[in-house]
């Protein structure tokens, strides 16, 4: 539906978050393009064009992904360990966005590629501040992967 | 040597039954001359010319024959004169004398021939000449017909003479080899003859007895082996002399040896014969078994000892048996422990001791087979008293063996362990309640784990939503709302704040109890001088006196211990804010057996009534509206303190300040009760987790 190709692609299963998320995101001027999908399984058939995906097209990556943990089906560290695991992918920045900062968690993430990783503080002036430094920074700040990231071999 | 084999015709020809009839032929010829004078006439008859006349009476020949014939006849004479005399003085040793004889006798009948014939130069008796000629000429004939048959024997007997000089000469060897030997000997030995005299010692003899040589030659035995017991000595060697055969050592004969100063020490004496050519000599071995009889009475006295000492040892049964299992000898220990007297169960088999399981399976036949296999054998198990009664035993049985390998019996050495196996069974019991309450443990820091995992993740997510909604709610529908509800979710926002840091300080606290503790030897000064510089940032326009003691080195975990400093430094910067002149000191006693640790301060204090709250979790002694807080930070102490095996506790006056105080590690020795059941404030910990999640 969307012609333009998608900016942020948010992986948040409770409906509450989303909305919190996307006021964020609106108040900072960033939710124009973005995706959401509820759960893990949902988040890897966007990233690898399939099932529901299969028109998109693997050339047009979003340019950052918002990450939850804790999410039905394949979890947030599946979906990471697959995308960092598959060169087609791998060059995508990946944002954990999450309750926790349980050690264990940031380890993982972190041994498994991850970008950022970032915990949603408690208080929402707190969240709005934070969404939208993480919106600027990776959308406007950072330079995104070349397509010739994505060339395979 | 052969040659004397031979038998000789002549062998039975000797001078005893030649001589007579010699002298007999002799006597027979001066008779008959006696009888008839006739006969003599004739004989001596002197009608014929003298034999001068034939020399023509020439003085020259006449003499020279008369001078030979005498001189031969001298000669003659002289040599048969040696003859006899040799025959007469060495007839017994003399070998053929009889021949010396014959040859004496032909030798005096030349000698008489030629006396005759210088008579007959004057005298012309040449019948008697001519009779003494015949009588020459038998005797040469008899003497030249026997020589042949003595030349064999009398080679033999050079033969012989020369054998017996070799033989002479190996004798002396031998006796020179003997000697040899005997000087060689390890024992004294000393040499007699049939009557006791001593004839030949060795120097052992002499460093043996204190004599010398000359001192025992030809005396009697008895000087150095006295009859004692009287006659044994005697009268065993005239039994030895009777039938000399050698008696070995083994079975010789024990004495009393008398040395030169008068002591007696027992000797070995052993005898053997020594036929000599002087007759049968007998040769006495005498060894001295002082120290063999000294070392059998010490070994006898040993074993008496021990047997004494086995006898009386009480903590052990120590009992033996035959090959067969039946009991031969009880010590005090078995009659204790068994409850058996040793006249009621000698002879009695061993296996009254087993229970009747044991006895079915066969096991004390069992046990003997395998200690007979292997030795010994080493058991645990149930034994009988005699009263019936039962106690756990530890059973060693030992074959014994005599040193041709034979089975002499066994030995048994039981010990009454039933206190001993109770008190493992006990503490067996007791590993497997602690194996089983460690298990759940495990589980049990598992699920709080599980559980401050899923708090961290899920509990936070609906007061993110409510702060966030209710933050909306203000800002975009503020309009809308009465005063009153924008206080109200101003409130609600504040609760949800408050909340979530409550979250954070509890899940820190939790992540304390689980995080490995890294031990250093860290000084103590460079810690609070960090920790006051950022307690002092905190509090800036808040003057404090602070009084920096001297402090010593701590094993710890710096970066907990930083932690533990900053909770309490903040607590007595916190507790000192309404002071006018606030003071804080830091410091160091000495403790056993680490160094005590003190913060004080002279703030608002508390009532040591609530003492023993202070340290719980969400436990507060102040209203949140005087003193913040979340009553987390003295409970992470504790925690902290508690990890290190230490301890920590306050003594305050409400109103005039409060110290706090810690040491690291336990205190004189003596567990302590509150790290040994550190694992209590994590239940409560999760009671009160619980309970926040079930609000």
């Amino acid at each position: 539906m969307a012609q333009l190709p998608v900016e942020i692609l948010l992986v948040e299963d409770n409906s509450d978050d989303i909305e919190l998320a996307l006021h964020a995101l609106r108040r900072g001027g960033l939710a124009n393009r973005v995706e959401i999908v509820r759960d893990g399984e949902q988040a890897l058939d966007f990233l690898f064009c399939r099932g529901l995906y299969r028109h998109r097209s693997l050339a047009q990556p979003p340019r950052v992904v918002l990450l939850d943990l804790k999410l039905p089906k394949a979890d947030g560290l599946q979906v990471l360990k697959e995308l960092k695991s598959n060169p087609v992918t791998r060059p995508i920045p990946v944002v954990i966005l999450t309750a926790s900062r349980e050690e264990q968690d940031l380890v993982r993430s972190y041994q498994l590629g991850v970008n950022s990783y970032i915990q949603k503080p408690v208080d929402f002036e707190q969240f709005r501040r934070t969404v939208k430094e993480l919106g600027m920074f990776w959308l406007v700040i950072n330079q995104p992967p070349p397509q010739a990231a994505f060339q395979v071999g | 040597m052969s040659t004397s084999t031979t038998p000789s015709p002549w062998a039975h020809v000797t001078p005893g039954n030649l001589l007579p009839g010699l002298a007999t032929l002799a006597a027979l010829g001066i008779g008959s001359l006696l009888a008839w004078p006739r006969l003599a006439r004739a004989i001596f008859a002197s009608d014929f010319l003298p034999h001068a006349y034939c020399y023509l009476k020439e003085p020259a020949l006449v003499w020279t024959h008369v001078i030979s014939d005498s001189t031969i006849g001298i000669a003659y004479l002289a040599i048969s004169i040696n003859l006899a005399y040799l025959v007469y003085r060495g007839r017994r040793d003399l070998p053929f004398h009889w021949m010396v004889l014959a040859f004496g006798l032909f030798i005096v009948a030349c000698g008489l021939t030629h006396f005759v014939e210088a008579l007959t130069v004057w005298v012309p008796v040449y019948v008697l000449s001519a009779i003494l000629k015949v009588f020459t000429a038998l005797i040469s004939l008899i003497t030249a017909i026997a020589l042949p048959f003595t030349v064999s024997p009398l080679l033999t007997m050079i033969h012989r003479a020369r054998d017996c000089e070799e033989h002479e000469r190996e004798v002396a060897r031998a006796e020179a080899k003997f000697r040899g030997l005997l000087e060689a000997a390890p024992d004294a030995v000393a040499v007699t003859n049939p009557e006791g005299e001593i004839v030949l010692v060795n120097h052992q003899v002499e460093r043996l007895f204190g004599y010398r040589r000359e001192e025992l030659l030809g005396h009697p035995i008895e000087i150095l082996l006295p009859q004692h017991p009287p006659a044994v000595h005697s009268a065993h060697r005239s039994q030895f002399f009777a039938s000399p055969q050698s008696q070995p050592l083994g079975a010789s004969l024990e004495l009393l040896g008398v040395h030169k100063n008068g002591s007696e020490f027992p000797v070995e004496v052993s005898l053997s014969p020594l036929q000599t050519k002087t007759g049968l000599l007998v040769s006495s071995a005498i060894r001295d078994v002082s120290e063999r009889k000294r070392e059998q009475e010490a070994l006898k006295q040993s074993e008496e000892r021990f047997r004494r000492l086995v006898e009386d040892v009480r903590d052990y049964a120590i009992f033996s048996l035959d090959p067969q299992g039946n009991i031969t000898s009880w010590n005090l220990g078995a009659e204790r422990i068994k409850g058996y007297q040793a006249e009621e169960i000698i002879g009695r088999h061993f296996s009254c001791f087993y229970p009747e399981d044991d006895l079915r399976q066969g096991k004390p036949a069992q046990e003997l087979r395998t200690a007979i296999a292997e030795g010994r054998v080493e058991d645990e198990g149930w034994r009988v008293r005699k009263d019936g009664s039962k106690f756990w035993a530890n059973v060693v049985i030992t074959a014994l063996r005599d040193s041709g390998g034979n089975l002499k019996g066994f030995s048994k050495l039981s010990r009454d362990i039933t206190v001993r196996k109770r008190i493992q069974d006990q503490l067996q019991a007791l590993n497997q309640d602690m194996v089983r309450r460690n298990a759940e443990l495990l589980a049990m820091n598992k699920e709080l784990e599980s559980f401050s995992y899923s708090v961290s993740h899920d509990l936070r997510s609906p007061l993110r939503h409510i702060a966030g909604f209710s933050q909306l709610l203000l800002e975009e529908h503020s309009a809308e709302l009465s005063f009153e509800a924008q206080r109200y979710l101003q409130r609600i926002r504040e609760g949800t704040s408050r909340m979530g840091q409550l979250i954070d300080e509890l899940l820190g606290l939790a992540r304390l109890g689980r995080q490995e503790l890294k031990v250093q030897v860290t000084s103590l000064k460079p810690l609070v001088e960090e920790v006051l510089r950022d307690v002092i940032q905190e509090k800036p326009g808040h003057p404090i006196d602070w009084i920096i003691h001297p402090l010593p080195y701590l094993d710890c975990d710096p970066l907990l211990m930083k932690q533990a400093l900053t909770n309490l430094l903040s607590n007595a910067v916190k507790f000192t804010s309404q002071q006018d002149h606030p003071i804080i000191e830091i410091g160091s006693m000495p403790g056993n057996p680490q160094p005590v640790i003190f913060v004080r301060d002279n703030g608002v204090g508390f009532s040591m009534k609530y003492a023993d709250k202070l340290f719980g979790v969400f436990q507060r002694l102040h209203r949140p509206e005087d003193f913040p807080g979340t009553g987390v930070g003295l409970a992470t102490v504790q925690r902290i303190i508690q990890r290190h095996g230490g301890r920590v506790w306050a003594e305050a006056e409400l109103g005039r300040g409060a110290t706090f105080y810690f040491t690291l590690g336990r205190e004189n020795g003596t567990p302590n009760a509150d790290a040994l059941t550190s694992h209590i404030p994590v239940s409560d910990e999760l009671e009160a987790a619980r309970g926040t999640t079930a609000g």
